[in-house]
């Protein structure tokens, strides 16, 4: 009868540590290939839009920017996103640079954008 | 002519033995159901109104979350239909890896149902150990598709993302440890006395009453009717990876757990064999498909609840399809099931409502019901991933 | 053993779809429970209906029934097809062969305003709210209220 042998594997789980991850405490980071926050690096971006029209949520928005040759250039907006990497597939030239980031949490959602890479040093 | 007091007890929307939130209203007489009354309708969101809005690319994405822990096979079946319709090739290695993610997913869903069938009779040790072990698998979905649930894993003539030696080596090792405690649960279901008293000869099925009411997946096999998908009709690599299909006479409840503890058990053997025998070449399609012509195609898989269709219509004009009807398992196994509950006593209504495996998500989803909807339909789309466990 | 092919041939022309056995057969309003009927004495009952999908062919004014059937003994899928008009959208039921039927005529009479005849279920409209009783949303020409 089994009854008996699960009543000693609860026993033994008394006096064992809790099998709960203490996750704010310690940083435990998310496996290889988690899918965090993405930008554009702007130096390979040919400004197509295809990015932006496959995009389910309608995160992407194309902005202009006067500063670097009057241009349109994706931003993302992480409060709309799901984290589907379809914009990062659609690119005809593979311009998105992709990190293991978790979004933070945040109280001001307009805060939370992803802008295009345009100086060598933030790579 | 009798006259026959009844008592009329409503399980609400928000009920500790429900997991799912629709209205059962039983007529009872002393303890034994009289007479049973359905009324859903609670969670409602759209699909098939939505799907006609939005471009074939953006539907992918709306059907994986029409239910959150069958996500994968929802993303499969809909580019199976549109693969149908638009006699598109998939890849040999692409057909392979399709059907390790499904069978990682199958896994997992089982293991929760089996979970929450113990909680349902009383036997919450046995809820937690099988929950403590179900993690694992989790992390082996994170593993290969980049998160725990979601998993946006399929495309339109493929699959995203590619698998290297050393992910299936780490899959494997975890593997031999959830296949150990897998053997331990089913001499726990198939030999403990007090589950054997709350599951066998209860909410029994006849075969000619399931073929009658339509019953499909895992339900139905537990009645003797072998109608599993992957070996009726099969799809992607199922007719290249061996398998048996399994089927149980006993009609009770007790039959509908074994057979879902049996497919657990095979599809860790299916998961070895892809990750030995995968082919080489290319993932996906060269150029992401846009313009579909005119014509139907259907698209049929096997998810861990039971047999999926999905319909697709289109007239050739437009970037949106024409028509999208989606059936899901779960709309047939609860809608017509719970006629059963008749002549059964209150005390055994949630193990046998349990038993059929409900997810109520999939099974609604039609229109739109109030205004709020159509205005902030972009809210809804990621609220949509939240909403299941 | 026989073939779906040779019961359903007297009803109209069957053809196939590209993948193999999977058909399709197109048969008048009348002729449905005929069909229905040769199917499952032919095969001893080991048939299923698997879903009903309806499509609003607006530019036509016709309403387009889908029947999706699976035979389990030769493993064959047939889509039986009924084409009715949409001024007058009668049809009967067939809830008295198999009771599964019932949910899904039910929900294909909340959304396109079809009536089955036959069906005897208590309670209309089954998915929606009562203050929807008269609308059906899938029909081409519905708009919404914040559209009005």
């Amino acid at each position: 009868m089994s009854l008996p042998r699960l009543l000693k594997e609860a026993a033994e789980n008394l006096f064992k540590k809790p099998a709960t991850l203490p996750f704010p405490k310690e940083d435990i980071p998310p496996a290889p290939g988690y899918r965090g926050l993405h930008r554009v690096d702007a130096s390979k971006c040919i400004s197509c839009g295809l990015c932006a029209i496959d995009c389910p949520t309608k995160a992407i928005e194309m902005r202009v920017y006067s500063e670097y040759g009057n241009k349109r250039y994706p931003v993302v907006h992480y409060y709309r996103c799901v984290f589907c990497y379809q914009c990062v597939i659609s690119c005809p030239k593979k311009a998105y640079v992709i990190t293991e980031t978790r979004p933070p949490p945040i109280g001001d959602k307009e805060r939370l954008i992803g802008e295009p890479i345009f100086k060598k040093e933030e790579k | 002519m009798s006259q026959v007091r009844t008592v009329e007890i409503p399980i609400g929307p928000q009920h500790p033995a429900l997991h799912e939130p629709l209205q059962l209203k039983l007529k009872v007489d002393g303890e034994v159901v009289v007479d049973v009354f359905l009324v859903p309708g609670f969670n409602h969101r759209g699909v098939e109104w939505l799907a006609e809005r939005r471009s074939f690319i953006h539907c992918l994405y709306m059907c994986s979350r029409v239910c959150g822990i069958c996500n994968t096979i929802h993303g499969t079946t809909y580019a199976l239909a549109v693969e149908d319709l638009a006699k598109i090739e998939v890849p040999p290695r692409a057909k392979w890896l399709r059907v390790l993610v499904n069978e990682l997913e199958r896994i997992h869903s089982h293991m929760i149902i089996l979970a929450i069938i113990a909680e349902l009779i009383g036997f919450d040790t046995l809820f937690m150990l099988l929950m403590r072990d179900r993690e694992r698998v989790m992390y082996l979905k994170e593993l290969v598709t980049g998160n725990r649930v979601l998993a946006d894993y399929i495309a339109i003539g493929g699959v995203k993302r590619d698998i290297n030696q050393e992910k299936a080596d780490i899959i494997k090792k975890h593997l031999n440890y959830i296949e150990e405690r897998m053997k331990y649960y089913k001499k726990v279901f198939a030999e403990d006395p007090i589950v054997r008293r709350r599951l066998v000869d209860v909410g029994k099925i006849p075969y000619s009453r399931a073929i009658d009411l339509c019953l499909v997946g895992p339900t139905a096999r537990g009645s003797g009717i072998s109608c599993d998908i992957r070996k009726l009709d099969p799809y992607d690599a199922y007719d290249e990876v061996p398998f048996n299909e399994i089927v149980y006479k006993e009609c009770d409840s007790w039959a509908r757990v074994m057979v879902r503890v049996d497919e657990t058990l095979e599809s860790i053997n299916m998961v070895r064999y892809v990750l030995d025998h995968l082919p080489s070449g290319p993932i996906g399609p060269k150029v992401i498909p846009r313009r579909f012509p005119a014509g139907e195609g259907i698209g049929r898989s096997e998810a861990p609840r039971g047999e999926l269709l999905y319909h697709i219509i289109h007239d050739g004009k437009g970037m949106n399809p024409y028509r999208l009807k989606i059936r899901t398992p779960s709309f047939t196994n609860i809608h017509n099931g719970i006629k059963i509950l008749v002549g059964q006593h209150i005390a055994d209504v949630p193990a046998i409502f349990g038993s059929y495996d409900p997810c109520i998500s999939c099974s609604e989803r039609v229109t739109v019901v109030d205004v709020k909807t159509e205005r902030t339909y972009t809210m809804r789309l990621k609220d949509l991933s939240k909403m299941k466990r | 053993m026989v073939s779906v092919v040779e019961v359903l041939q007297k009803f109209g022309e069957v053809k196939a779809y590209p993948k193999k056995k999977r058909y399709y057969v197109e048969v008048t309003k009348d002729m449905l429970r005929e069909a229905i009927k040769s199917l499952i004495k032919a095969f001893d009952g080991d048939v299923y209906v698997c879903a009903i999908a309806a499509v609003d062919l607006i530019a036509q004014g016709l309403f387009e029934l889908n029947y999706d059937i699976q035979v389990l003994k030769t493993r064959e899928y047939v889509t039986i097809k009924v084409k009715i008009p949409r001024d007058k959208p009668v049809i009967p039921s067939i809830s008295d062969m198999y009771e599964g039927v019932i949910p899904y005529e039910n929900e294909v009479y909340d959304f396109y305003g079809i009536v089955f005849e036959g069906n005897k279920s208590p309670r209309k409209p089954y998915f929606l709210p009562d203050e929807m009783a008269n609308e059906f949303p899938l029909r081409k020409d519905w708009k919404s209220p914040s559209k009005r």
